[in-house]
């Protein structure tokens, strides 16, 4: 580990050894947010936070802490309601503060976590690229010439830049292993319904996951487990891994090799597996989301065209002309996709294949100033991500290489089998660690 | 994996211009046949 990033855990032992407490560390990402403003990671900060931060230092001092998360400062993606705030869900128009919290708000509350930012995104998290010229788009700590990823850009840039210990967001196409993935962060898109998603601005019907965007696996596993509300074992990983054969193709070299060198290294020599279904991921997604959006943001188009991004009224509006045959395909792929891995995942415990199928592509300044609807590179991005959105299958993205621009791996389990997958990439934690990029407020 | 044969990104003027004619369901067809066929939607093996 070339250095030590502040993450969940690590708070929580400088709290136990009395080196920190949840006052001097909200006030430190607080002054972070503030000089790191200009990069538009965070939205708004929540009001009351430092009063909770208050009483966790107080429940701490008296040896009496809520949970896991007592104290610890959590940033969420702005679909996902705090009482009191709007979710713009990325918009400029969704404004009506949110009568209360989201289920999974409520949760991180009850574990004694200190909700303290809203984070920028993707409108409508439509795309996995995190260019909203609307709200603005967030700075790639790693590399402020490429796109931060998305949809939950902003949630992994306030990690990756030192704003947030760890952050939520939300994934219906990859929109929390994306943007992990390329700022160098581990994040878990956990198994369909694992993780109640009432009070969370939705894009699809049966596609979006919440789940963490954070430094460590260890971190990733603590969020989860207050997410989900049930314990994970930390059992270590011994099971059998095989490496997912049509995730390479159309991939990067440079991320190929990447994939292939971690999982020999930590693995040691693996089967390569075909999933020929689960290489359409795209087509399908795309007839899934468009079709889907209709019924989740459909009202958005009708009433508020003129206010919505051109990339997501275009997106919106060829969604209107897919037809009932288009989605019967769809659907039928989709369900072939889920018994190929479930049948691939009776044999293996764990699938592996790169996190992403291109490094961060570089941001156009066009597309900073009004949006940018680019398939070529939605595709190259996120084809392999779409997978297990399709099939539900939880799914982490960790790191896998040591030096230069980040690149990752993801791990795929069987349902409910986010203990497996977490364990499996602790193992690629292990040999590569997280790395801090030069960009840094914290 | 199956990507989408390739097309220029859409940006600007010309990005806006197709976000008003998309609403209309001639110009919207137009593009998603285009949409269909890059994408081998009609190619998704049923089985």
């Amino acid at each position: 580990m070339s250095s030590s990033p502040e993450g969940a855990q690590a708070l929580a032992d400088a709290y136990r050894s009395g080196k920190d407490d949840p006052v001097r560390a909200l006030l430190r990402c607080l002054a972070a947010i503030d000089r790191g403003e200009g990069d538009r990671a965070v939205l708004c900060k929540v009001p009351g936070a430092a009063v909770e931060a208050e009483a966790a230092r107080a429940r701490l001092a008296a040896g009496k802490p809520l949970g896991l998360l007592d104290g610890i400062p959590i940033a969420v993606k702005d679909c996902i309601d705090v009482q009191g705030l709007p979710s713009t869900n990325g918009t400029s128009f969704l404004q009506t503060p949110a009568a209360a919290d989201a289920v999974l708000v409520q949760r991180l509350r009850k574990a004694g976590a200190i909700v303290f930012a809203k984070c920028a995104m993707h409108e409508l998290g439509i795309q996995p690229t995190g260019v909203n010229p609307i709200q603005g788009t967030p700075v790639n700590p790693w590399d402020p010439k490429r796109i931060p990823g998305g949809s939950s850009s902003g949630s992994a840039v306030a990690v990756a830049s030192g704003l947030a210990p760890v952050a939520i967001g939300t994934d219906a196409g990859g929109s929390v292993r994306v943007p992990a993935a390329l700022n160098g962060l581990v994040g878990l898109k956990p198994t369909f319904g694992a993780v109640p998603l009432d009070g969370v601005a939705g894009l699809t019907l049966d596609l979006d996951h919440a789940g963490p965007i954070a430094w460590t696996v260890e971190d990733a596993a603590r969020i989860f487990e207050v997410l989900a509300a049930r314990p994970l074992a930390r059992a270590p990983f011994t099971g059998k891994v095989a490496l997912l054969a049509d995730f390479l193709i159309g991939t990067e070299d440079a991320l190929v090799n990447a994939a292939r060198e971690a999982v020999l290294a930590v693995f040691g020599p693996v089967d390569e597996v075909a999933t020929p279904l689960c290489a359409w991921a795209t087509a399908v997604e795309f007839v899934i989301v468009g079709t889907d959006a209709q019924q989740t943001c459909g009202h958005l188009l009708r009433d508020h065209a003129a206010e919505l991004g051109a990339d997501t009224r275009t997106i919106l509006n060829l969604g209107r002309g897919l037809a009932a045959r288009d989605r019967a395909r769809a659907d039928a792929v989709r369900n072939g996709m889920r018994r190929e891995l479930g049948a691939l995942l009776e044999r293996y415990e764990v699938l592996i294949g790169p996190a992403v199928g291109a490094q961060a592509p570089l941001l156009h300044k066009g597309a900073l100033a009004c949006g940018e609807l680019d398939v070529g590179k939605i595709a190259n991005l996120a084809a392999v991500t779409f997978v297990t959105n399709l099939t539900g299958h939880p799914c982490c993205v960790v790191p896998c290489v040591r030096e230069g621009a980040p690149m990752s791996v993801q791990i795929i389990g069987r349902h409910g089998a986010e203990a497996t997958v977490l364990a499996a990439a602790r193992r690629i934690e292990q040999a590569f660690g997280p790395r801090r990029p030069p960009r840094w407020y914290g | 994996m199956h990507l989408p044969k390739a097309s220029p990104p859409l940006r600007g003027a010309l990005l806006r211009l197709l976000s008003r004619l998309t609403a209309h369901a001639f110009f919207r067809n137009l593009l998603l046949a285009k949409v269909r066929k890059d994408a081998r939607i009609h190619e998704l093996p049923i089985q």
